[in-house]
This record gives C-alpha cells, structure tokens and sequence, in this order.
C-alpha cells in the first residue's frame, strides 16, 4: 500500500514545490507513450495529491473525490496516446478534473432532486452541497458558493492559477472568471459575517 | 504563497489566506494511487500509438515549406498591416440615485475596468443622487455598482443578465 498525501504549498501546474517541473512530465510522457506503465505510476503519484485536494473542496467529501481522482487518471490513461501538448500535463489532467467535478456535482443535482414540492419553508436545505468532511467556518462558506464561483476560487487562491490558465482549464473568458472571482469574494465576506453575527448573539 | 496582485484590500488578502490555509491541508489518500494502477494494468495497452517515424527526407520537405510560408506571412504583414486605430475615449455621465440613507461610498465596475472597483461617484449635496464621469471607449460597455460593498445594477437603467445570471447594467459609449 502506498499513501499520499499533499503538500502545503506544493503547486499542482508549475511544479515549483520541489523537484518536479513541466519538463519532468514531459519524458515521463513520452515514456508512457512507448508503452512504460511504470512511468505512468510516477505521473500519478506526482499529480495526485494536487487533484485530490482539488476535488474535495470542490465535492465536499473525500469519498466522491477519491471517485473523480481515479476516473481522471484513468481518462488521462486512456487519451495520452494523444497527447501532444508540451509542458503543461498539470494543466491538460485539471482540465479533466474539473470537468469530472462539474459532472459530479449536476448527478449528485439530480440524485438530490425532489419528486414532489416541498410544502414548508423548514423543508428546503440550506446547502444543495454535502457537507464538508473537516468543519470549519471557511469550508462551509466555499461549501455554500455555487460550482462556478468554487471552481474560480479554488484554481486562483487554492492552486495559484493565473486566469489565463484557469481560462484554460474552465473554458470561461478571463474577463467573466475575474468577475465571478470578486463576487465569489463578496459572498464569502457576507456570509462569514453574518455566521459571525449569529454566533455572537 | 498565493497571488495578492488582484485583490483590493486587506480583508481581502486576510480573506483568501485563509481560504488558501484550508485547502492546502493535507489529504490522506492511501491506497489511492494503488487502485489507479491496478486499474491501468487491468485494461489493455492498445491505445497507446506506435511512435511515428518521419525520414530524414521528409524533415527536409517539412522545414523547408514552414521556413518559406514564415517568409511570407512575415513580408505580407510587414507591408500590409496599417496602424491600429485609437477611438478617442468618450465621457460618460453615471447618475444613480440611492434611495436607502446612510450610504457612505459607490464604486463602479465593469468590463472597461477588469471588473476592479475603479471610481467613486460623488454625492450632491443634500440629496440621494451620486454622480460621476467614466472615460470609456466608444462602443457598449457593461458594469455594475458597488454600493459600501454591495454588488447592484444602476436602478432605472437598462439591465441585462449575464451567462451566470449575475445581472449588469448597459451604457453606451457613443462620440459626439
């Protein structure tokens, strides 16, 4: 059994945590593209920690992520026969990633659905997420953002993106991503205060 | 260490710290790259292309045509390309009236601005209206206001709903 973890300030596109770099990924491409498994297995434990703590802020819980996690490596297993891109494979999996997040995210929307209206106020939930495994204030705002603002917020201040790259990665213009990122910002101002406010009474 | 450079304030940058704390927090995954590969070595490898052999020949061919057609594109756009036009920018008058009191400060954002808080109206005196000049460029613009903090669409102007739903507030730009 092999565990993984990730690490604190370790970034999933340029590599600049340690040892690893784009070029790094680039001869392990090429080496899975001649048929080395093994070179392979060295791409996942590179890119897993990043994909996984993606995937569980998006989703809220580490199960459905462990789920994503695996189902996008397994898509990158399958298409890295063409594979062409030079020096941006972190870029090319969290594309997939975040795409397997928003598929995620629109079945769990419909497993969730209600047959039938609801008949009181009381019965609406409050958050049409699952909650999140670890409880903290801040999770549970991100929790409460909708998908798109999450995303944009996640790829800018969790992983460093610049909005070119998440551009990229999402298929939104820089200009949209820049607004939905200051409005997600706005929220989450407003509702870590009025959490705060209810606290305090 | 995440980026500040497109955020306006302290609260902010504290703000997304914080947020930047959380998500980094390491995640136990064991197993997890055990199960992908057993996965991986489970399906078949067929996928995977024969590397493609160019001859020598056939580089050749290949560099010499990409060297002529760079050649050409460079000299046509050398000779053919004019100068861009700038449209002067246009003043804009802004006027909103905000009906709820105690309103200390509105900012306006909006495409011409990167969506970044960029100016103050000013308020008349005595009254609810604020007011302000943009110099735009000529052409459609959106933007919304920020009312002490409150995202809001211009009341009494003309709104539209952007793909997220997030409504804007259109203005156009047009010379004199």
């Amino acid at each position: 059994m092999t565990g993984t973890s990730a690490e604190p300030g370790q970034h999933a596109l340029r590599g600049d945590g340690g040892a690893q770099t784009p070029e790094d990924d680039d001869v392990l491409v090429r080496r899975v593209q001649a048929g080395e498994v093994s070179a392979f297995r060295s791409l996942v434990e590179r890119h897993h920690p990043a994909c996984t703590r993606y995937a569980r802020a998006m989703l809220g819980n580490s199960a459905d992520a462990a789920d994503v996690v695996q189902e996008t490596f397994w898509r990158a297993w399958n298409a890295l026969g063409t594979y062409t891109e030079r020096g941006s494979l972190a870029r090319w999996l969290f594309t997939i990633l975040a795409n397997q997040c928003r598929n995620a995210l629109a079945a769990r929307t419909r497993r969730e659905r209600p047959l039938a209206p609801l008949e009181s106020a009381e019965q609406v939930p409050a958050m049409n997420t699952a909650p999140l495994d670890d409880f903290t204030e801040i999770g549970h705002v991100v929790a409460a953002l909708s998908p798109p603002e999450r995303e944009v917020l996640l790829l800018r201040f969790g992983e460093g993106l610049e909005y070119s790259e998440i551009a990229i990665v999402t298929g939104a213009s820089v200009s949209a991503l820049k607004m939905r990122a200051r409005r997600a910002i706005e929220r989450l101002r407003h509702d870590l205060g009025r959490r705060a406010g209810r606290e305090g009474q | 260490m995440i980026p500040h450079d497109d955020l306006p304030g302290a609260a902010e940058r504290e703000l997304m710290s914080h947020l930047h704390a959380w998500y980094i927090k390491p995640v136990a995954a064991d197993g997890a790259v055990d199960a992908i590969m057993e996965r991986v070595r489970a399906a078949p490898t067929r996928h995977l292309p024969a590397p493609r052999v160019v001859s020598a020949r056939r580089w050749w061919w290949i560099t010499g045509a990409a060297a002529v057609a760079a050649i050409m594109v460079l000299t046509t756009r050398a000779t053919r390309t004019p100068r861009p036009f700038q449209a002067p920018s246009v003043a804009v008058r802004l006027s909103v009236n905000i009906a709820r009191a105690g309103v200390d400060e509105v900012r306006v954002a909006g495409d011409f601005s990167d969506w970044k808080p960029v100016r103050a109206l000013d308020r008349a005196r005595g009254t609810n209206q604020w007011t302000g000049l943009l110099n735009l460029r000529p052409g459609m613009h959106r933007y919304v206001l920020l009312v002490d903090g409150v995202w809001q669409a211009n009341p009494g102007e003309l709104v539209v709903s952007d793909e997220f739903g997030e409504k804007n507030v259109l203005v156009v730009a047009s010379p004199p």
